[in-house]
């Protein structure tokens, strides 16, 4: 889609504790053609700071065009938590947020809805599944509209 | 018409014995149907002997001391009639009470059948004399005379057998023998007597020939001597009573002790009140203070208003109380209790008092909890060490395909190289051990994550017609039966149980399918599906085979996970079992296994028949015994 739409550079900002699950993703979404800038983190805690800002004001991402990739199991706190606090923010709560983690529990599942999450996938175990999923992940985000932060 | 007088110490004598005769037979019909050692019909006899005889040994001594001022003689055919009459009509009153209890409506049987006894009793003794004479009655005064019997002999009967002070049986003798007595005076004043034409008038004084006075007090003298040999009987029984009341306090006081709890008794309104010496100690409470409903102070503040609550609704219901909260001690600890009251209810069936044990069962409930908490943690930890090891996994997968692509363009650079085909042979065997390893785990982290969801899903109780269900899991498992030439039976009308439609679907497919995966190839397959009643709140359905068995030493090895038994040449990854196991379990029901290698494999799954919620036991209430 930078291809495409130069005007407005999306940046996927991938939070995932799991460094090879990492590159396993970034490898994955590259095959599929997507060459966005990945912007990774390992913590919740610098991952919202990224999107919020030092001040937590969000204001930092105001502007921007931002794709979240978002695993729930985090070493200092819970996707939820970081899937709370973007969709509660106002210069934040448009950025598409995409849940990828292990976790199959329906009670997880419709929490991640609830709190406004827009995709959510359940990392598959076996490898073709996974590579396969996010390969199809990135598809869909070359042809995805992500639009500008207000 | 002649003149006729009383001798009035014999009038006042004849009285007396009645009183007595009724006392004596009233405090013996009561041992008909209490606590006393004998046969009933003896208490009967007893009874009937000192009731019959004392009517007529008053009846005679009121004869004696009647001065009819003519000479008369007795009948000794009638008068032994009026005798036997006497015994055996209040005997039938007797045995009355004594085989149709001694409700209102049994009395008002036994009370008139006594009371005509009595009347009949007289005027057949009445029918005995033979005197120069004639002897007329008033109609009216004679149904007056039979009116007083009947009805003072009902209420004598109702008041002995309602009450057992010896005042009030007292009472009821006084009334008794006053019926007799009455009865007889008025039957007198009924009849008027006629002297024959020259029958000579006698002085008409109130004197007794000393013949007829000697006879007067032998009669009364036998009389009191049988009654007295009856209230000796009847003594000696209420003494052995009474041990067996002592002993039977005593036996009481030790279980009190055994039980490791604390008796209370509350009155039949629910309020706690006299000596509780078990709660004082226990609670450090004053009678002041646990008086009425004090004690609720010393529950627990949170229990406090549901204890109320149930206590009164039982209270009301006239219900067995069983109950739990936990009690402040003396030392200002808290400790759980389960309380079981039961009210003890009078002959009447009103309650007297109700009596409580509050059984100390804090460590019951610490264990219970602290077995709770483990097993949580179990299954936590299973959760997480099957989620954490997934992570790691999908690297492991991910890189080792990441290698496998990396393996072609290695194949390609060396292409020429005289190493090449080793390297690559090397390269794919080394990354097939390792994809084959990954796949193992995988599965049995997947297997460890299905029972631990497993252990933590709720059960949604319904009702399921158990036929139908196992139906339905045959049907499903048709191809593979099929495919093995075998049968499945289902026993038509099993019983219906209600449980969770999934766990109960899990449980028995399961089996169906080890039945008939683990056929014998050598014989056509049978499996068949049966259940019987396992004692009164359970059900036992059997899967049976005559598949290939399990040896003897693998019948606990097979409900372990990951563990298999026999030849391993059908897929599978020993979770099957290790599963039906854990949900069996959690339903309070239980599985077994009988088995022959080579002949077939029973599994034998009991399960309650409804939710496994405590149901509350209503007991009838305990009747006060009579004593």
């Amino acid at each position: 889609m930078s291809v495409e739409r130069p005007v407005h550079p999306v940046s996927i900002v991938m939070i995932e504790d799991d460094e090879g699950h990492a590159r396993l993703i970034e490898r994955n979404i590259r095959r599929a053609g997507v060459n966005n800038e990945i912007v990774p983190f390992q913590d919740g805690t610098s991952a919202l700071s990224y999107l919020l800002g030092p001040d937590g004001s969000g204001e930092a991402s105001a502007r921007r065009h931002l794709l979240i990739l978002l695993d729930l199991n985090l070493p200092d706190m819970t996707g939820l938590d970081i899937l709370e606090k973007v969709k509660a923010n106002p210069h934040t709560r448009r950025s598409p947020v995409v849940v990828l983690t292990t976790t199959d529990d329906s009670r997880e599942i419709q929490r991640c809805y609830d709190l406004g999450a827009n995709v959510y996938i359940t990392k598959p175990v076996n490898y073709e599944g996974f590579a396969n999923a996010i390969r199809q992940l990135g598809l869909f985000f070359s042809v995805m509209e992500v639009p500008q932060n207000p | 018409m002649i003149h006729t007088g009383y001798n009035p110490a014999l009038v006042a004598l004849s009285i007396g014995l009645a009183i007595f005769a009724s006392y004596s037979a009233l405090d013996l019909g009561a041992r008909i149907r209490g606590p006393s050692t004998g046969p009933r019909w003896a208490w009967v006899a007893g009874s009937a002997l000192a009731m019959g005889g004392g009517i007529w040994s008053m009846h005679f001594v009121g004869m004696l001391a009647f001065d009819m001022g003519m000479a008369a003689a007795y009948d000794l055919g009638l008068t032994l009639l009026s005798l036997l009459i006497a015994v055996v009509v209040t005997g039938l009153a007797f045995t009355w009470v004594a085989y149709r209890g001694e409700g209102l409506a049994s009395i008002l049987v036994a009370g008139p059948l006594m009371g005509l006894g009595v009347a009949a009793m007289h005027y057949t003794g009445m029918a005995a004399l033979r005197i120069p004479g004639d002897l007329a009655y008033d109609p009216a005064i004679v149904a007056v005379s039979v009116a007083i019997a009947v009805s003072a002999a009902t209420i004598a009967l109702w008041l002995a057998f309602r009450n057992h002070g010896v005042g009030q049986k007292l009472l009821a003798a006084v009334i008794m023998g006053l019926a007799v007595a009455g009865m007889h005076y008025t039957g007198m004043a009924a009849a008027t007597f006629t002297a024959e034409a020259e029958g000579a008038p006698h002085a008409h004084i109130a004197m007794l020939a000393p013949g007829q006075q000697n006879l007067a007090l032998s009669v009364a003298g036998a009389t009191f001597f049988i009654l007295f040999l009856a209230m000796l009987g009847a003594s000696l029984d209420q003494q052995r009573i009474q041990r067996d009341l002592q002993a039977s306090e005593a036996r009481f006081r030790a279980a009190v002790q055994a039980v490791r709890g604390v008796l209370w008794t509350n009155d039949a309104t629910g309020r706690m009140i006299g000596e509780q010496p078990g709660w004082s100690a226990m609670t450090g409470q004053t009678r002041d203070q646990y008086q009425g409903y004090g004690w609720a102070e010393v529950v627990h503040p949170e229990d406090a208003r549901a204890t109320l609550d149930a206590w009164n609704e039982t209270v009301r219901a006239r219900r067995t109380f069983i109950h739990e909260h936990r009690v402040r001690m003396v030392d200002g600890q808290w400790r759980h209790f389960a309380i079981r009251a039961i009210p003890v209810l009078e002959a009447s069936g009103e309650i007297r008092e109700w009596v409580g044990v509050h059984t100390d069962i804090t460590e019951q409930r610490e264990a219970e909890a602290e077995l709770r908490e483990s097993n949580q943690e179990i299954q936590r930890y299973a959760y997480i060490v099957s989620h954490d090891l997934r992570a790691p996994l999908v690297n492991v997968m991910g890189f080792t395909s990441e290698l496998e692509a990396t393996r072609h363009e290695v194949r390609a650079a060396l292409t020429g190289h005289p190493q090449a085909e080793r390297i690559d042979t090397d390269f794919g065997e080394a990354l097939s051990f390792i994809k084959s390893a990954v796949n193992r785990m995988e599965g049995l982290i997947a297997a460890i994550l299905k029972l631990s969801r497993e252990g933590r899903r709720q059960f949604r109780p319904e009702r399921l017609d158990m036929t139908a269900l196992i139906q339905h899991l045959a049907d499903a498992h048709r191809h593979q039966a099929e495919a093995a030439r075998a049968v499945v039976t289902i026993t038509p009308d099993l019983p219906s149980i209600v449980a969770d439609r999934l766990a109960i679907e899990q449980i028995f497919g399961n089996l169906l399918d080890n039945a008939i995966k683990y056929l014998d190839p050598a014989r056509p397959g049978q499996v068949m599906v049966t259940a019987q009643s396992a004692g009164p709140r359970g059900i036992c359905f059997s899967v049976t085979d005559n598949g290939r068995g399990i040896a003897e030493r693998d019948h606990a090895r097979v409900f372990e996970l990951f563990r298999r038994s026999g030849a391993q040449d059908r897929p599978g990854e020993g979770i099957g079992l290790a599963h039906v196991k854990a949900l069996v379990r959690s339903f309070g029901g239980r599985i077994e296994i009988r088995s022959q290698l080579g002949v077939g494999t029973t599994f034998s799954v009991t399960l309650p028949r409804g939710a496994s919620t405590a149901v509350d036991q209503v007991s009838k209430p305990a009747p006060l015994e009579a004593a």
